[in-house]
């Protein structure tokens, strides 16, 4: 009860006072937009943040930079460092998300969903009770819209067995799982690289 | 028995005010990384000032 009390507290603190710095901010921005010799003016302003000796620098720089020679190559490496970062970082905000839970259900009332982990244990648990099957492995694939999920398995078996018979019987095994939970399945059968040791 | 309620999506008008910021800055940068990397390569004016705008 006191922690959430504190943190009632501390979120509003915390709204208050972005409120009162934006509100300073606009105060101070729009007292700036004037001529004179005033704190907040225009040519205040450019006192203040040293604006001329920038313009100097970066005028430098610039001329530098055009010049050619190592200065030149160290900004086109930036550049490109600074066009690779932009790219990326408009990958992380535009790119979709692959979802992280598969979803069991949907509708008004709420969600009914799994994690992609419980799921494959689930599966690898029910592929492994079959005889012809030494090892089971799984890879759930949240679907991005709508409910359910790819499962991949890949059963171990014996060389002496079939491997069709292997892939059917643990298809069958997870039939139910897979019903129930909406999953796409695609059995795979494979013989471990050496006998006994499958993981 | 205690039931826990989760809140898993956050609030929509602050997730598209965040990525919006993000976006003019990853635009800014790229802008940037363009215009600097084509000063350094010593590329003719009229073509940065077209890339420009």
């Amino acid at each position: 009860m006191m922690v959430l009390v504190a943190r009632g507290l501390a979120r509003l603190l915390a709204l208050l006072l972005t409120t009162v710095l934006a509100v300073a901010g606009l105060v101070v921005a729009v007292f700036s937009v004037q001529g004179g010799s005033a704190t907040l003016s225009l040519p205040g302003l450019v006192r203040t943040a040293r604006l001329d000796d920038l313009h100097a620098a970066v005028g430098g720089l610039l001329a530098d930079i055009q010049a050619g020679g190592a200065t030149a190559k160290v900004a086109a490496l930036t550049g490109a460092g600074a066009i690779v970062l932009g790219m990326l970082l408009l990958f992380g905000v535009l790119g979709r998300r692959r979802p992280r839970l598969v979803i069991i259900k949907a509708d008004a009332d709420g969600m009914i969903a799994a994690r992609p982990r419980a799921v494959g244990q689930a599966a690898i648990a029910l592929g492994e009770r079959s005889r012809d099957v030494l090892h089971v492995k799984a890879k759930t694939r949240p679907r991005r819209r709508g409910s359910g999920a790819r499962l991949r398995l890949t059963a171990y078996h014996a060389e002496s067995t079939d491997r069709a018979s292997a892939t059917a019987s643990s298809r069958s095994a997870v039939q139910g799982l897979a019903e129930s939970l909406s999953l796409r399945v695609r059995v795979r059968g494979r013989v471990p690289r050496r006998a006994g040791r499958v993981s | 028995m205690l039931r826990q309620r989760v809140r898993s999506r956050s609030f929509p008008l602050a997730r598209v005010g965040a990525n919006a910021v993000v976006v003019i800055f990853a635009l800014a940068l790229a802008w940037g990384g363009t215009m600097l990397t084509l000063l350094a390569l010593t590329v003719s004016p009229s073509t940065k000032h077209a890339m420009s705008g």
